[in-house]
């Protein structure tokens, strides 16, 4: 069945039912009308098939999510195993399924600290509305209702809810069409090493973050804060790798002032920094909950959970007969998608897939350094299998390139003509591979990446833009 | 559509090519008429019948029914300078101009032999016709020196059309007693030359053996070679007939081991007809004809004024070593680029060589000696090799390809991407 994607499929067709019907999220609609889409019909490992045959290196791992690689025969299987034996159960109130339950009992075991609860959900910007809607009853439950605020950082993203869109904050995601939840969400600043202020230590500018924090605080007063949600490092916000010691303070101004701190590690967990959770193994940090879903499930189906601690559960299910934790979803707990994630998480242990993401990626971080030297490249960041490449018009000042070069996606289509998927985003281009990702594939990223900056660098001096 | 089998696919692929080519096909029956198979020079046949060229310039040649190609396969690394190369041309006239061949020894030799031995570090260099000839009396010359008879090449080595040793020996090889060395292993052959120690001449191989497949010896078994071959007497010859446009200095150079002899051709006489043998001097001084004991070494042609004269304005103004270190950096690239490719489908091919010179064998394993290819389906090499020339590009049908200096890198962007409309059509006979 596989390898017959140029005779398969009618690739022209596809390209037209897409662009006649679909509605993409985050659809640029100039663009789109003009090129359409790219019509992706197979994957394994590493790598993914376009309908006319053409193949391409997934410098992307789909969307950060397919940790485990493409086409895994056993997590197939498995899915079809489960869909036959129990497709779906009602999950509501006190009915459950067996994936679901085991599921539970794994990530209790992985996850860090005291986090031995889950609440399921069906999206990473699900987990992000379950999360702040259980902070609330939380802190409610405990006696202070009028801790609603919830705080959050610049350049982060948590979905794509209008909930999600509130408490993210990235520039692009500011559209003057769109009007977000007023009043809920207070934003610091992002802890973007690279454009800290000139001048400040890193040091520095990780005591600016915090006093910043602390300032809000008094601002706000702690008793109308619920909770501090944060990317341990902010994935599509920049991959940014916070400055040393930040997340560390900012967990224990949390737990002074009684204000949650909430992991979206929907991005950093299962795998790819090299642990299946970032906030303790990388940052020193134990939340009060860990948000997970992309890699949960290798993207093999929608999955997504909120583990959260015995404090937390305790504070919500404190006895009182009449209350009820209203919140829930129809595909919470599915069975199906807990026996992949279980399948999933199988697999990341037998094959050490952890221990790969670590050895690889170090590997990475070492070769993508070489960019460093090109004329347009600012910065490289990221840790591990979690990458990206910021270009600027001038090294010193750190000034971007002008919009209009749209510099990360005329490098991404360099880089696609050449078979490696990367993803443009902004001034950025980012790169979360598989973890399964080889030395040599690493080799092949690296040295088709140079090969589009140096073309793109060449027109942009032909353009006379540098 | 699927593709039923390799059979049926290369029998579709040779109707095309057929169809295509009414004249070269005419001409090929006329040529059968007159020389075996329509033929005289074996590896230039290819299925269903070969191409005739009409023209070349630069790096295109044009078939007789007037399809172009960019030619990748550059003569087999003789023809390193394009088809039309000014300089070359402007030599060649001047050449002619002077007077040919005058049946005396002239300056343009003396020049010659003064930039080769320097550039390949020989103490004293003969003239020959042919790299086979380089060989041959390169080996004759050892054998004289140490007064043993036996000799001994690698299995799967190649050194002319009298010295070729794939699957055993060529019935039309010359008729030397051979021990055959194994390529790469280095245990099984020092014990070889320990065995025949007192009766072995020379140990000839090429460092990186191009027709047998872009293989190269790895360091350990060059090193074990010079070790063993010094130690006993033996002498050990580099062909270096393809090699030496690897490094400015040569293989020998690049692997810092020098042989005791090395033979020349192809690409040093600035693409005329050319050979040459040299090294040590107590080796090469046994030519020396001014004692009475003195090796003859005849050759009509040895010292023709074509030859010496725009060799010798090939290798100083042309080849010069930064060209020949910009080539093989671009041959390099293309290599990589091509295993990446190979990597990105998955697919049993893989690209081998060094430099400028690049092999496409249709396997995937690790290729260490000749064995490791013998099996590899030569219906694939077809395959490509005329797919390829649908595309416009002609290598050789073994996957053979020896960048030339008016190749450019888009001419390499070029055939990667027609190697990969290779793969993504012909993926199911590939995986």
């Amino acid at each position: 069945m596989l390898h017959q994607a140029g005779n398969r499929f009618n690739a022209q067709e596809l390209w037209q039912q897409d662009r006649d019907h679909v509605l993409h999220p985050y659809q640029h609609f100039d663009s789109f009308k003009k090129e359409g889409s790219l019509v992706l019909v197979e994957g394994d490992g590493c790598y993914v098939t376009d309908a006319t045959g053409r193949r391409y290196l997934d410098g992307i791992g789909g969307m950060w999510c397919v940790n485990a690689g493409y086409g895994r025969k056993e997590i197939a299987e498995t899915m079809a195993e489960q869909a036959l034996q129990l497709c779906y159960s009602n999950f509501f109130v006190d009915v459950t399924n067996a994936p679901a339950a085991r599921l539970a009992a794994k990530l209790a075991e992985l996850a860090p600290g005291t986090l031995n609860h889950v609440a399921y959900a069906t999206s990473g910007s699900c987990a992000v509305d379950t999360a702040i809607r259980m902070a609330h009853f939380y802190q409610s439950r405990r006696g202070q209702p009028t801790r609603r605020y919830v705080i959050s950082r610049k350049n982060s993203y948590h979905g794509s809810t209008y909930l999600g869109m509130t408490v993210g904050m990235r520039d692009g995601d500011q559209s003057e069409h769109f009007k977000y939840i007023p009043d809920l969400v207070h934003h610091l600043s992002a802890p973007y090493p690279y454009r800290r202020p000139e001048d400040m230590s890193l040091e520095a500018f990780s005591d600016f973050l915090v006093a910043e924090f602390e300032a809000k605080i008094a601002e706000l007063g702690a008793e109308n804060i619920a909770c501090f949600i944060a990317e341990p490092a902010q994935a599509s916000g920049g991959v940014t790798i916070p400055p040393p010691n930040y997340l560390p303070r900012m967990r224990e101004l949390c737990t002074r002032h009684g204000i949650l701190f909430i992991a979206d590690e929907i991005v950093t967990a299962f795998g790819r920094l090299g642990h299946f959770f970032a906030s303790e193994a990388e940052f020193g940090v134990i939340p009060d909950m860990i948000l997970c879903a992309k890699g949960l499930t290798s993207g093999y189906i929608p999955l997504s959970a909120v583990i959260f601690s015995d404090a937390v559960h305790e504070g919500i299910s404190a006895a009182d007969p009449d209350v009820w934790f209203t919140h829930g979803y129809t595909y919470s707990g599915h069975p199906v998608a807990c026996a992949v994630a279980l399948k999933n998480i199988e697999i990341i242990e037998r094959e050490d897939l952890c221990g790969n993401a670590a050895r690889v990626g170090d590997y990475l971080e070492k070769r993508l350094g070489e960019l460093r030297d090109f004329d347009i490249v600012g910065d490289v960041r990221g840790r591990r299998l979690m990458m990206c490449v910021e270009y600027v018009k001038d090294k010193k000042t750190r000034a971007r390139l002008p919009d209009s070069c749209n510099i990360s996606k005329r490098i991404s289509n360099a880089c696609e003509a050449d078979g490696l998927l990367v993803r443009p985003i902004g001034h950025l281009d980012v790169l979360s591979p598989p973890l399964t990702i080889t030395k040599e594939q690493v080799d092949f990223v690296v040295d088709t990446l140079k090969r589009a900056i140096l073309k793109a660098t060449a027109e942009l001096k032909a353009e006379g833009v540098i | 559509m699927t593709m039923a089998n390799i059979d049926a696919t290369l029998d579709a692929a040779k109707a095309t090519f057929t169809a295509k080519r009414p004249k070269t096909h005419a001409m090929h029956e006329r040529a059968a008429a007159v020389m075996p198979g329509g033929n005289t020079r074996t590896v230039l046949f290819t299925v269903p019948f070969p191409l005739r060229v009409e023209k070349g310039e630069g790096a295109t040649i044009t078939d007789v029914d007037g399809h172009s190609y960019l030619d990748l396969l550059g003569e087999y690394s003789a023809g390193i300078y394009g088809h039309s190369h000014p300089r070359i041309i402007a030599a060649a006239k001047a050449a002619l101009d002077n007077g040919l061949n005058f049946g005396a020894h002239h300056e343009g030799e003396v020049k010659l032999a003064e930039v080769v031995t320097k550039r390949f570090n020989m103490d004293l260099v003969r003239f020959t016709n042919s790299g086979t000839e380089a060989n041959m009396m390169a080996l004759a010359a050892a054998r004289c020196f140490t007064g043993r008879s036996k000799i001994m090449p690698m299995e799967g080595g190649y050194h002319g059309g009298t010295l070729y040793f794939s699957h055993g020996a060529s019935p039309v090889n010359a008729p030397f007693d051979c021990v055959m060395g194994h390529f790469n292993d280095v245990e099984a052959t020092r014990k070889l030359i320990a065995a025949n120690a007192d009766e072995l001449a020379a140990v000839i191989l090429e460092p990186m053996l191009g027709g047998g497949g872009g293989i190269s010896a790895s360091p350990a078994f060059i090193a074990m070679l010079r070790e063993e071959t010094a130690k006993r007497g033996i002498v050990l010859i580099f062909d270096e007939v393809m090699t030496s446009r690897l490094h400015p200095g040569g293989l020998s150079a690049k692997l810092g081991i020098e042989p005791d002899l090395k033979t020349l051709g192809k690409y040093v006489g600035g693409g005329m007809s050319f050979g040459a043998f040299g090294g040590k001097h107590a080796i090469m001084a046994l030519f020396d004809p001014t004692n009475p004991d003195a090796l003859p070494h005849a050759g009509t042609f040895n010292n023709n004024t074509l030859t010496m004269n725009v060799g010798h304005v090939a290798m100083t103004e042309i080849y010069t070593p930064e060209a020949c270190a910009a080539l093989n950096a671009r041959g390099d690239r293309l290599r990589d680029t091509l295993n990446d490719l190979f990597m990105r489908y998955q697919v049993k091919m893989k690209a081998m060589g060094q430099g400028s010179m690049v092999v496409i064998h249709p396997t995937a394993g690790e290729i260490n000696s000749p064995h490791d290819i013998e099996n590899t389906d030569k219906r694939l090499r077809q395959l490509l090799f005329l797919d390829l020339l649908e595309q416009g590009i002609y290598i050789a049908e073994r996957g053979f390809m020896a960048l030339s200096l008016v190749v450019t890198d888009a001419d390499c962007d070029r055939l990667v991407k027609a190697v990969e409309d290779y793969i993504t059509r012909r993926r199911e006979l590939l995986v």
